[in-house]
């Protein structure tokens, strides 16, 4: 480095004007899905396919735009989760464990019958979001008082939940009539319906609703403002009178119950009862997309679509092409890499400097001791 | 001994080695001040990498080293995210545990399930004459020792050499050791490569030790148990041993439950590791010490010309 | 002394071949952080075996100018070169190799590593050690020159500050400084160790280094220095002149660029009713803290109280433990005749409030807007401002009122507060504190950093408020500042607090052995 005339310096950005945020994004995505289209054509996918792949079966024809937006619901739910806790720098890595927690409570009522039948589907979305709630509640509590640090309790938290939806789907809870270990049927006041001639279900309002409720929590509610405090200095906060620790955990059990609600939204509207991969493949998207959107609740909307577009592209790709089944995810996550990565010039402003020559290094050089 | 005792604790050091290897690579990157939360991804690469080279036909040698380089290019685009482009460590950990269980994935795919040849142990006779338990113990692969005498190593190299003064100095203060004349982007580099080659041995010796095979994310969250075991074994590598140790008779004693017939819930009882490793973090949250033992300078980005 | 006689050869050596006695010549010297402009340019001119004093306000440009030579940052533009060679550098090490050593105001020392070790770190490929007998050595032999005391296996963050100081020194002679520089050596020292200091760099002139002495004490330039140059905004406004040829005032006046502003202090009132107490408060010890120690005081409605005394003394922790960010392990805080509440909101509902030293660390968000700084305490509150939805248009229609009472410049409502230089950003905290009823105000170094109008209009502030009936407890470093604004003064020396005096029976001397010794 020394050898050369001019040296690049970072220095931080003090105010970062909207035009940048939006150009690295963008440029970050372009560059990624670059990088991805390169990769597909290596592994042998037409480059002419890929323009047909990406946008026209998915969002040109019905069964692309269904399969995308039934997919966009859990999406959207289990990254507003992590999104909602990005805001106060807490976490949440754990958004598979929490569905499952939510999926179970859900298909606990159904199991044994709980409350009456006009009640069921209430009952089930309590359930799922205490469930869910909790899962993340537990986090944050030994956050607070034992400064357990969440990343790994929230992604241990997912294996143990994954482990004991197994051991019910294996055990108490299995459909006696099924050789796979899946739970018995929902019945149909259990079941989320389908808008006719789709797939999509009932399930899409929840979305709807989770997001346009995030978004006035964090836009407009004195609770978001007072998390932005918190988010930024958790001691001044405190010094100022926010309570910090109510806000940690109303986020994290907020967050964690919003999870749960996807796990009720797949379990009650698309396969009707509790399978064993209703939870997988959850966490890296959630983080993803909740980056993607810069933890704003719109923008983590739109971002969900977008990756639910993704996985849709991604499924033809693999029927008709034989693509790997973890082709996607690394996509996913190199995609996630190079909008990372274009961060710094949001982050931090790079300039040219001109080396002036050197001073001659004083006879003091090495002295004796 | 009896047979289940004297069967558990034989089986021990080959679980322990893993999460040894791994926890020991974190401390260094950790000691130099950076945050490694792609320890998932490092190993899985490590894994499949020595699997696919033994598959195809190079000695076992010749697999290790693979295995190790393979992690070393996951490592050294973790090392170019965090030093030089100074991201959020979190995220960029989170990044290269992603893609390096997905694109170990990708490349495993075709070599799935299929069963390789294991490292050996390296003295069978040395240890013929002692009780069964014992020769069980003592006498492991060559891999399973070095994991076990590389703690010492690192533990002389940072706290009795220079080189190890310097790396601890970035970690603990890195604004302080710059002006002292401490290239400390080259260190924490050095550092994180460092680390991220031990990181790959523990994953091959998942799949040449422990497996034999490669399976789909076959980790298991081992990676992250490894965090977790750092800030239990407070930065300290020699008091890893004993984590590790602790962590592989958990580990250890699954198969052996499961196999000896008692009516136990296979799933519940799969859950010890990681209820093991929150109590553990639960654990080390109470009690509060005089000097945290936590690098000072932890996940923070140096820049020099940081103002405010 | 072996190694002096060594310095005077090689300090010969480099003079003749540099030609001319000057050591450091830096001319029309810019920097910019981004959109602020730190140097817009400075001069300097030092030559070998001289105290050169560097004076000048806080934000005057001094520190960066000094970062610059000892090779932390690049100029943007100008002139620096160094024994007589163009002299560029591009990071620590390089000045370090061509004799410049600096001693921060903040020490660049590890903390968990002993104090042998932090000077091997930065010496030890430079001096030659191979081992650690070498290296105790000759840290041994520089310390007995010097007279200092010194335990090498100490670990640094467990030395007092002036002994860290001497660390920080021995390590930078031990580097083989030619030109040192020295920044604001005396702001952590009592009176008597400060002079002590200015002797250690008169005598490390005197062997023929090129001393620079970074300070904003007039008593300190005159006491030592041979020459002086004062900048001011970034620029140099006084270049190299004799020190005995300038009066303190004129020094001053080139410093502040204009006619200073008046404080008035209030009438003293010591006997009214008591609004705040504390009885034997004592905090636990923790890693970086001085703890609280058996500390009592009374707080009287309309009085200033000062807490004189050195920084690191207890000063934050008392008001962190004030305004209920610390539980002591013993003694009760009482306001308003009862018992503090444990939660910081629960405080502030009684009506105490307060000012801290440091403002982005514990007062202001840097990334929330002004108005939402504005907004915060309100919409915290026990019971709550009833707004369950807040919008841009309700906080910025309060800010702009304060913005406008406060003069806050630099910024509109809309703008991040971490935008905000020091005098601006200290106004929004005093708007947001002085919001509402209140009736306790603890404030900590409330105009450090400050330029003198806007100390002057946050001094006034202070007194309007004790005049209205606030009671003040005011903790400064500055014991100018204590002195002239407090109707009675304390001194806080290693967490103890000494009985509260009237001003009018103090003794400065006295003062100053408290503030040294402690109660």
């Amino acid at each position: 480095m020394s050898a050369l005339p001019y040296r690049l310096v970072l220095s931080p950005r003090l105010a970062v004007p909207r035009w940048l945020t939006a150009t690295t994004l963008i440029g970050g995505i372009l560059f990624g899905v670059l990088c991805c289209a390169i990769l597909l054509i290596a592994f042998g996918v037409p480059a002419s396919d890929l323009g047909n792949e990406f946008v026209l079966y998915v969002f040109g024809n019905k069964a692309g735009l269904d399969q995308t937006f039934t997919r966009a619901i859990s999406l959207v739910l289990v990254s507003m989760s992590v999104a909602l806790c990005l805001r106060i720098r807490f976490w949440n890595i754990g958004v598979e464990g929490q569905l499952w927690m939510g999926a179970m409570g859900a298909t606990a009522i159904s199991f044994y019958h709980i409350g009456p039948w006009f009640l069921r589907m209430p009952l089930m979305i309590l359930a799922a979001i205490i469930g869910g709630g909790l899962w993340c509640g537990i986090a944050a509590i030994a956050k607070l008082k034992l400064r357990a640090d969440e990343v790994i309790t929230t992604l241990l938290l997912n294996y143990v939940a994954y482990l004991l939806a197994q051991d019910l789907l294996y055990g108490a809870w299995r459909n006696p009539s099924d050789s796979f270990p899946v739970t018995p049927t929902f019945k149909p006041y259990e079941q989320l319906p389908n808008f006719p001639g789709w797939h999509l279900h009932y399930g899409v309002f929840i979305a709807l609703i989770v997001t346009v409720f995030c978004w006035w929590l964090c836009r407009y509610s004195r609770f978001g403002l007072l998390s932005k405090a918190v988010a930024e200095n958790r001691t001044a906060s405190s010094a100022l009178g926010i309570p910090v620790a109510r806000i940690t955990l109303m986020t994290a059990c907020l967050a964690g119950a919003v999870s749960g609600l996807a796990g009720f939204s797949i379990t009650a509207g698309e396969e009707h009862r509790l399978t064993q991969f209703v939870g997988n493949d959850y966490i890296f998207p959630s983080i993803a997309i909740a980056y993607l959107g810069r933890a704003n609740p719109l923008g983590v909307f739109v971002a969900a679509v977008a990756v639910a577009g993704l996985y849709t592209a991604g499924d033809s790709l693999k029927a008709f092409y034989q693509l790997p089944n973890t082709m996607v995810v690394t996509m996913e996550a190199f995609l996630l890499l190079t909008v990372a990565a274009f961060d710094v010039f949001v982050r931090y402003r790079i300039t040219l400097h001109k080396v002036q020559p050197k001073a001659v290094a004083a006879p003091s050089g090495e002295r004796a001791a | 001994m009896s047979g289940f005792l004297g069967d558990w604790i034989g089986a021990i050091p080959v679980f322990a080695a893993p999460y040894l290897l791994a926890t020991t690579g974190l401390i260094i990157n950790e000691r130099a001040g950076v945050l490694n939360l792609g320890a998932e991804g490092i190993m899985s690469m490590g894994a499949v990498a020595s699997v696919v080279a033994t598959l195809s036909g190079l000695g076992l040698p010749m697999a290790i080293l693979i295995g190790c380089l393979a992690a070393l290019g996951m490592t050294i685009l973790f090392a170019l995210l965090t030093v030089v482009l100074r991201l959020e460590q979190v995220l960029s950990g989170l990044v290269i545990f992603a893609f390096g269980v997905g694109l170990s994935g990708v490349i495993g795919d075709s070599y799935a399930n299929q069963p390789i040849k294991a490292l050996g142990p390296v003295f069978p006779s040395l240890f013929a004459g002692l009780p069964r338990w014992a020769q069980h113990l003592l006498d492991q692969d060559p891999l399973t020792y070095f994991a076990f005498i590389l703690p010492f190593i690192v533990w002389w190299v940072l706290e009795k050499t220079d080189l190890g003064l310097r790396l601890r100095s970035v970690g603990e203060n890195a604004p302080a050791s710059d002006a002292a004349g401490i290239n400390v982007m080259a260190m924490r580099f050095g550092a994180v490569l460092v680390g991220g080659i031990v990181l790959g041995l523990a994953g091959t010796h998942l799949t040449l030790v422990g497996s034999q095979v490669w399976v789909t994310g076959m980790v298991s969250g081992r990676g992250w148990i490894a965090v977790a075991l750092v800030t239990f074994a407070r930065w300290n590598t020699i008091r890893a041993i004993g984590a590790a140790v602790l962590f592989g008779a958990v580990q250890a004693v699954i198969p052996l439950v499961l196999s000896s017939g008692a009516h136990v819930p296979i799933y519940l009882i799969q859950m010890l590791p990681y209820l093991a490793t929150i109590a553990v973090l639960a654990a080390s949250g109470l009690g509060r010490r005089r000097f945290s033992a936590q690098p000072e300078d932890l996940a923070r980005p140096f820049l020099r010309e940081e103002r405010r | 002394m072996t190694a002096t006689i060594t310095d005077r050869a090689e300090m010969a050596a480099m003079t003749n071949a540099a030609g001319p006695a000057v050591a450091v010549h830096m001319r029309g010297v810019t920097k910019a952080f981004g959109e602020r402009v730190a140097l817009a340019g400075a001069d300097l001119s030092v030559t070998w075996g001289e105290v050169h004093a560097l004076l000048g306000e806080n934000g005057a440009g001094k520190s960066s100018l000094m970062n610059i030579l000892a090779g932390f940052y690049g100029a943007d533009g100008g002139i620096v070169e160094v024994a007589g060679q163009p002299a560029a550098f591009t990071e620590p090490r390089a000045a370090s190799a061509a004799g410049i050593g600096m001693i921060h105001q903040h020490f660049k020392l590890v903390g968990p590593l002993t104090v042998l070790e932090n000077i091997r770190l930065a010496c030890a490929k430079r001096c030659g050690w191979r081992t650690r007998d070498q290296a105790l050595a000759a840290v041994e032999t520089m310390a007995r020159e010097l007279g200092f005391p010194i335990k090498p296996d100490v670990r640094v963050d467990q030395l007092s500050v002036s002994e860290q100081q001497k660390v920080e020194i021995l390590k930078v002679l031990l580097g083989g400084a030619r030109i040192l520089i020295m920044d604001e050596p005396t702001a952590v020292l009592a009176e008597s160790e400060a002079a002590g200091m200015l002797q250690l760099a008169r005598r490390l002139a005197d062997d023929g280094r090129a001393v620079i002495l970074i300070t904003h004490k007039l008593r300190d330039v005159s006491a030592t220095a041979d020459r002086v140059t004062v900048m001011r905004a970034g620029r140099t406004v006084v270049d190299g002149a004799p020190a005995q040829g300038l009066s303190a005032a004129e020094l001053a006046r080139a410093m502040v660029g204009g006619e200073t502003a008046v404080v008035r202090r209030g009438a003293a009132s010591s006997s009214g009713e008591v609004v705040m107490e504390l009885k034997d408060v004592t905090t636990p010890a923790a890693e970086h803290d001085v703890p609280l120690r058996d500390l009592s005081l009374r707080l009287h409605k309309g009085e200033i109280l000062g807490i004189a005394g050195l920084g690191g003394n207890g000063q934050s922790e008392l008001l962190e433990t004030i305004i209920g960010l610390r539980t002591p392990t013993q003694g009760d805080i009482i306001l308003h005749g009862e018992t503090a509440p444990l939660a910081p909101a629960d405080r502030r509902a009684t009506g105490l409030r307060f000012v801290p030293a440091d403002r982005f660390h514990l007062g202001l968000f840097g990334s929330l807007t002004l108005a939402e700084n504005l907004a915060v305490p309100p919409l915290a509150a026990h019971p709550p401002a009833k707004r369950w939805w807040v919008t841009q248009g309700w906080m910025r229609g309060r800010a702009e009122g304060s913005i406008r009472e406060y003069e806050i410049a630099g910024g509109v409502a809309d703008t991040q507060a971490r935008l905000l230089s020091g005098g601006n950003a200290q106004k929004l905290i005093l708007a947001r504190e002085f919001e509402g009823d209140f009736s306790i105000l603890v404030v900590h170094s409330p105009v450090r950093g400050l330029d003198v109008r806007a100390a002057a209009a946050v001094q006034n502030r202070l007194l309007e408020a004790a005049a209205r009936g606030v009671g003040v407890l005011m903790i400064s470093e500055d014991l100018d500042e204590v002195l002239a604004l407090s109707s009675r003064i304390a001194v806080l020396s290693h967490g103890r607090l000494s009985a509260a005096m009237p001003i009018e029976q103090t003794d400065r001397g006295e003062l100053g052995r408290l503030i040294l010794e402690g109660a």
